[in-house]
């Protein structure tokens, strides 16, 4: 661990090469990282693959908000949870990923609670579409020819 | 391609799939089995139905427990082979967290419905606390302990043709169901039931009304998202014959609209149905695009093949009575059934050939095929004139040119 660190800090890297210092009791509410410093394979900075700046400060900013208001009530916490994952759905999904390959619990539970939430009141074309990326005219075309193809039987 | 680029960066990562599942309501999760295969196989799975379960009894404001299943002496489906009926019973029970965070049992509701030749397709109500409720449901229970998991978690108001394991008959009635009954009531809605749990899962409760909403608004907005290829789809008659950047199908469409809207007062005909029809004709072609004669389609086939569209994009609409008018509209103009349809027909037409003609003032070439082929073919007086009078104009300019 390098001198000019505390005792208890560890440094991040995200996958574009900026470094975070975070002290180290949040930096292992991520599982995977925990578990590298747990096994002692963490040298003095851990790598993030997969995870940039911008989503790493936003993960870092969730955990240590969860780590500081332990304390407090759980509602606050709930607050700043929900007004925390209302973004948009591209940052949405690079959170989910960052949160589902770091293993960050807490994080990916209010995340799949909002896209729950998103997809609640929703078609099943709705969902192919904005969701899953399906292409309206694929789905009909391919449903059609489905369809003609059952007519057939009962005719 | 830059579509499909766009496509891996706006989809929920797969392996997150069942951690969103978990969150939702049942309602929502039986609808989203038509969502993929995958999607169908997570909600499926034992495994899911336990830890949403698990789930559904931390949630707040209670839980309400519904389901859709075959009571006991019924067969598959709940289906009645003496009486032709199908049964569906539909129960819900509310719990509260006690003080000991123990569940305490809430109001409950027994519903039975009754779908068959001849019967209303309403709800009856059923005392909760009565000794029938208690006999159906000991029925439930046989019934589920007896039932292969497979044939129970069949859920059978699926409103996608993916779906199809369930027989059409009772498909249909379903649906029929959930578009006349009244929104207060309850919503058919059915869990899937697996394996050796007891015979009910737990849900959250009715889905409220803005929720209803927000599915009806977003299926408009699907709708109208495949209309829009009535807008981009050129008409093809021009295009084999060589007109570039030729009218839309919702170019013809609107003019024959028009064509409606000014034609001037029949004895019994409904001018309003009129424009219906013509904006409605050609509508299927969103998915079919436009067959003519040249392709060698047979009309039956085309018709057939245009009546599949149409009932796809119906479907995307939600059903509903708006649906079910357009089907009619539709309908009518096929068959050529009233005197709107034969007039509409005669407009479709005159909107032709007077294209025709202003495609040969713009591109200085003759188009006899459309003018041919529609010779002696208008059913109706104002279709009649309005087609002499575009011949004449055709002739004398003509005959101009050749002087």
């Amino acid at each position: 661990m390098s001198s000019s660190l505390e005792k208890n800090m560890l440094i991040l890297r995200s996958s574009d090469g900026e470094e975070f210092i975070v002290p180290e009791v949040v930096a292992v509410m991520s599982k995977a990282i925990k578990n590298m410093v747990e096994d002692e394979c963490a040298s003095n900075t851990i790598p993030v693959p997969n995870v940039d700046a911008n989503i790493l400060a936003m993960v870092i900013e969730f955990c240590k908000k969860h780590d500081e208001s332990e304390a407090e009530a759980a509602s606050d916490l709930k607050t700043f949870d929900s007004e925390f994952v209302n973004r948009g759905q591209e940052a949405l999904y690079d959170l989910i990923t960052a949160a589902n390959f770091r293993d960050v619990k807490e994080l990916l539970d209010a995340l799949c609670q909002n896209v729950a939430e998103m997809i609640k009141g929703k078609s099943v074309h709705h969902i192919r579409i904005q969701f899953l990326g399906y292409q309206l005219f694929e789905i009909l075309t391919s449903n059609f020819i489905w369809n003609i193809w059952c007519d057939r039987d009962f005719d | 391609m830059e579509e499909s680029t766009e496509e891996t960066k706006n989809s929920i990562p797969q392996d997150i799939i069942f951690q969103v599942l978990k969150e939702l309501p049942a309602k929502s999760l039986l609808r989203f089995r038509c969502v993929s295969k995958l999607w169908c196989s997570i909600v499926d799975s034992p495994l899911f139905i336990n830890s949403h379960r698990g789930r559904s009894h931390t949630r707040q404001g209670g839980i309400t427990i519904l389901m859709l299943a075959q009571p006991y002496p019924y067969g598959p489906d709940g289906f009645a082979p003496n009486s032709n009926e199908y049964k569906v019973v539909n129960i819900c029970q509310k719990y509260r967290k006690g003080l000991n965070g123990d569940k305490e049992t809430g109001a409950s509701q027994c519903k039975i419905l009754t779908l068959g030749l001849g019967t209303g397709s309403m709800w009856r109500d059923i005392d909760s606390d009565s000794d029938d409720c208690l006999a159906i449901l000991e029925d439930l229970c046989t019934a589920m302990a007896a039932a292969k998991p497979s044939s129970l978690s069949s859920s059978s108001q699926c409103s996608l043709p993916l779906n199809r394991c369930v027989p059409d008959r009772f498909h249909r009635t379903l649906l029929n169901l959930a578009f006349f009954n009244d929104p207060l009531t309850p919503r058919l809605v059915s869990v899937s039931a697996s394996g050796n749990f007891s015979p009910v899962s737990s849900v959250d409760g009715f889905e409220s009304g803005s929720a209803t909403q927000a599915s009806s608004s977003s299926s408009a907005i699907d709708f109208l998202t495949l209309c829009h290829r009535l807008k981009t789809t050129k008409r093809k008659g021009w295009i084999n014959h060589g007109i570039k950047g030729p009218e839309s199908i919702a170019d013809h469409m609107y003019r024959m609209a028009l064509m409606a809207l000014i034609a001037g007062d029949l004895p019994g005909v409904n001018r309003e149905r009129c424009i219906k029809i013509a904006i409605v004709h050609d509508i299927a072609e969103a998915i079919v695009g436009d067959i003519t004669p040249s392709d060698g389609v047979p009309k039956a086939v085309k018709s057939r093949l245009e009546q599949a569209a149409l009932n796809e994009m119906c479907e995307v609409l939600g059903g509903g009575l708006r649906a079910e008018e357009i089907k009619e509209l539709w309908a009518e103009y096929e068959n050529n059934s009233s005197i709107e349809a034969n007039l509409v027909k005669d407009f479709d037409k005159v909107e032709m050939i007077l294209q025709a003609l202003e495609y040969e003032m713009e591109h200085g070439k003759v188009l006899d095929e459309f003018f041919l082929s529609t010779t002696g073919k208008f059913q109706t007086e104002i279709g009649k004139s309005w087609a002499a009078e575009i011949n004449s104009r055709r002739n004398s300019r003509l005959a101009n040119r050749l002087n």
